[in-house]
């Protein structure tokens, strides 16, 4: 390539950089040679994660300070190669070219080289070296490879590609200085000088590989720069590798890691639970306290308050899952658990590397639709997306709990059989809609199978805390913005319009109180006036948008078995499922708190709740189709925000919602007409 | 391929599938490559590179460079190698047979 073709590239370059602008540093590199590890080296937590516009390739932007002023150092996409091939491949090609919107031309492209494995590091080098931006070359892992026996001459590699080569061990800081230094020598110089002294010569003739003459450059050039012993050293992970990835061992031990991660999800996640849920009760109070009562108030606190704390209440949870997952990521362990995934995966026309966001679901479906980024093949990655909320995620649980405490509050077998029972139609139901996707929405066998298995390390502590903290900012502005939105729409449903007067029996109720309190039995009195209160709130809730559109929506949910009553509960638990078990709390005029202060009566009342013919609401055959229904239903908006961030497109969370609208109503009608039919 | 003219006449290429567990062979054409083939010839499964087979099966694990790669067997009949004596090429660090 010549300087002239592309002189105004590096023009425009010239001219930003004249005009001030920060300089920009790309960070290119092959998957696992630690380009993660560089970057929040290099920048810490000044560092933000975005798609690139148009694509759902991330990006992470971090500002460092080079020598005396602040660059902007790009982490672009892991890479094997800059063919374009890949949407990767594409994203990379494109902020190299300056082509890339909302970022200039990079200045200075700061390339990875794993020491282990320089012929193919050099593979991608030799084709950046073709973009006549300024090199800098991090040859990083340079510890692991003196374990290895392998010593790279960086002075003679340097004088062969012509540009810096910095040895690194990005994980314990080693390096990063001098390689600042060189990045600051390269943005001072103009790209002229830049002189390779050897590169492999375009291919021509090679038919059966398009990349033979550059493998060909790299074991040149690695021949004379690099010292390794015959046969390698290191048969550490071959060892381990013989255990964890044979077909039978692998799953066995790959479920017992899986269910070690769950253990903790669910133990340790909720001391930090219980913490959140007490703060936003205390925050709740405290406003209660200090704003007037009214609508205001209670705006602030059933709105606002109780809306984001029913959400914050599972980030210690996303934040436990991301920091496994991150960990084992980091280990080489996650790309062993994709392998042997991947023959069971492939039944259903899902790749291996499908399973690991699919159990994650079992947590939550966000960071489980985040962590569908893994899976290579668009067509797959949307399919576990689309499937990946049925699995029976923590907020399902206490609707899961509630029925069961309906049913059968004094068999702990027959609940235990119940919940089981959900989970199993939850993983039948996603594994089923995938391979039904895969046959008619979206055709095409799973893409085959090409994992590179890392050699195994010690996982990083501060990659992983940095990725924690990262995954869990998304998923707070994200929820956090939509949910707020969300939760203040259905405060308003729930809330006008107010009913004109309470009713004769409030207000006979509270007379009754003021009476009880004259007569001195306070306990009497605060009693009366409680459950005064509660007879106002469901009267109140009756009387909103929410309970006339619980009427309106009485004739759909009939067949299933449901009344108006639990049509309110449906409807106020769009957005957030577990919504439903404080809704009919109310709804049965026992407060919005009775789960937690008085679940027994709460129950009692609520099996002895009876249509208006006097039938009861909450048979086995309703309450079973109740079950059925939280267990397939989107009723969940954030995971729907999730699904649009992670597609780019409106298309498929109205797609997500649509058919587990369909396959909820249809399942649930199924299974109360059948169980009734049969007479229990 | 120069380096399979003087072979043909001795030695048939067989799939990389077809490789026992911890041979070695040379690769000599890959059919039809597609962009999950061209992505395994970035990683170096590319004509005159030796790889080995580790780990038999489907998927299995085959060595290039010094990386361990799993491959759907699929994918690995259509990379067609010149099969090594067995035990005769031990792969170094750097993916080259000693």
């Amino acid at each position: 390539m010549s300087a002239g073709s592309s002189a105004p590239a590096i023009d425009s370059g010239r001219d930003d950089r004249a005009s001030k602008r920060r300089p920009v540093i790309a960070l290119i590199g092959s998957p696992n040679t630690g380009k993660t590890t560089l970057f929040n080296a290099l920048t810490g937590l000044r560092a933000r994660t975005a798609n690139f516009s148009g694509t759902t390739v991330e990006q992470k932007i971090g500002i460092a300070s080079i020598g005396s002023r602040l660059v902007e150092l790009i982490d672009l996409p892991g890479i094997y190669s800059l063919r374009a091939a890949t949407p990767e491949e594409q994203v990379t090609a494109e902020v190299l070219a300056g082509r890339a919107r909302d970022i200039g031309r990079p200045d200075v492209a700061v390339v990875l080289a794993d020491a282990n494995n320089i012929e193919r590091s050099l593979f991608v080098i030799s084709q950046l070296l073709e973009h006549d931006l300024p090199v800098v070359v991090a040859l990083n892992l340079v510890d692991l490879a003196a374990r290895h026996g392998i010593h790279v001459d960086h002075t003679k590699l340097a004088a062969e590609l012509g540009c810096p080569v910095v040895p690194t061990v990005a994980s314990e800081g080693r390096g990063i200085e001098e390689l600042k230094a060189e990045i600051a020598c390269a943005l001072a110089r103009e790209p002229s000088e830049w002189i390779s002294l050897s590169r492999p010569t375009g291919c021509s003739g090679c038919s059966s590989c398009p990349f033979q003459s550059r493998y060909t450059w790299s074991d040149d050039v690695s021949s004379r720069c690099v010292r390794a012993p015959r046969v390698a050293k290191s048969r550490k992970t071959e060892t381990i590798d013989a255990v964890l990835t044979h077909p039978v061992v692998g799953v066995v031990a790959f479920l017992a890691v899986m269910l070690s991660v769950f253990y903790l999800i669910f133990n340790v996640a909720s001391v930090p639970m219980d913490m959140i849920d007490g703060l936003f009760a205390g925050l709740g109070s405290w406003v209660a306290a200090h704003v007037p009562e009214g609508d205001f108030q209670s705006f602030l606190v059933d709105g606002v308050i109780g809306g984001v704390g029913g959400i914050l209440v599972f980030l210690p949870q996303i934040c436990i899952l991301f920091f496994f997952l991150a960990l084992l990521d980091d280990s080489g362990y996650l790309a062993r658990a994709a392998f042997v995934m991947d023959r069971l995966m492939r039944r259903i026309g899902l790749p291996g590397t499908a399973f690991v966001p699919l159990l994650s679901a079992h947590a939550c479906a966000i960071p489980a639709i985040m962590a569908t980024r893994v899976i290579r093949d668009p067509r797959d990655r949307l399919v576990t997306i689309l499937v990946a909320p049925l699995m029976t995620c923590s907020a399902r649980i206490p609707v899961y709990a509630m029925v069961t405490a309906l049913l059968f509050p004094d068999d702990p077998a027959k609940a235990a059989l119940v919940f089981t029972g959900a989970y199993g139609l939850g993983i039948t139901a996603a594994l089923v809609m995938a391979w039904m996707l895969k046959k008619t929405v979206l055709p095409g066998e799973s893409k085959a199978l090409v994992l590179e298995l890392p050699g195994y390390r010690i996982p990083g502590l501060r990659t992983a805390l940095l990725y924690t903290y990262d995954r869990a900012r998304v998923f707070v502005m994200q929820a956090g913005t939509i949910i707020l939105l969300i939760s203040i729409s259905l405060w308003a449903l729930a809330t006008y319009p107010k009913p004109d007067a309470p009713s004769a029996e409030v207000t006979a109720m509270q007379e009754q109180a003021a009476a009880l309190a004259e007569a001195g039995d306070a306990a009497a009195a605060a009693t009366m006036e409680r459950d005064a209160g509660n007879l106002a709130a469901r009267e109140a809730l009756a009387h909103s948008m929410a309970g006339r559109l619980g009427r309106l929506i009485e004739p759909v949910v009939q067949p299933l078995g449901f009344d108006w009553q639990i049509g309110i509960g449906i409807i106020s638990s769009f957005a957030a499922r577990e919504v439903i078990v404080s809704t009919l709390s109310v709804v049965y005029g026992m407060g919005a708190n009775a789960v937690d202060e008085n679940a027994d009566s709460l129950y009692d009342t609520m099996r002895k709740a009876t249509h208006a013919d006097g039938r009861p609401v909450f048979t086995l055959p309703a309450c079973m189709s109740l079950l059925v229904f939280y267990v397939l239903a989107m009723q969940c908006l954030p995971t729907q925000a999730a699904t649009r961030r992670e597609t780019n497109s409106w298309k498929w969370p109205a797609f997500q919602l649509a058919y587990m609208s369909v396959l909820a109503y249809t399942a649930s009608l199924v299974t109360y007409q059948a169980l009734t039919w049969a007479g229990w | 391929m120069t380096a399979r003219k003087g072979w043909h006449t001795v030695t048939t290429t067989v799939g990389l599938n077809e490789l026992k567990p911890h041979q070695c062979g040379v690769v000599a054409e890959v059919l039809a490559p597609d962009s999950d083939l061209e992505r395994l010839m970035a990683m170096g499964v590319c004509g005159g590179r030796t790889v080995e087979l580790v780990r038999v099966g489907d998927p299995l694990i085959l060595k290039v460079y010094g990386t361990r790669v799993g491959v759907s067997a699929r994918l690995a009949e259509k990379i067609r190698v010149m099969p090594c004596q067995p035990l005769s090429c031990l792969l170094g660090p750097d993916g080259r047979p000693s």
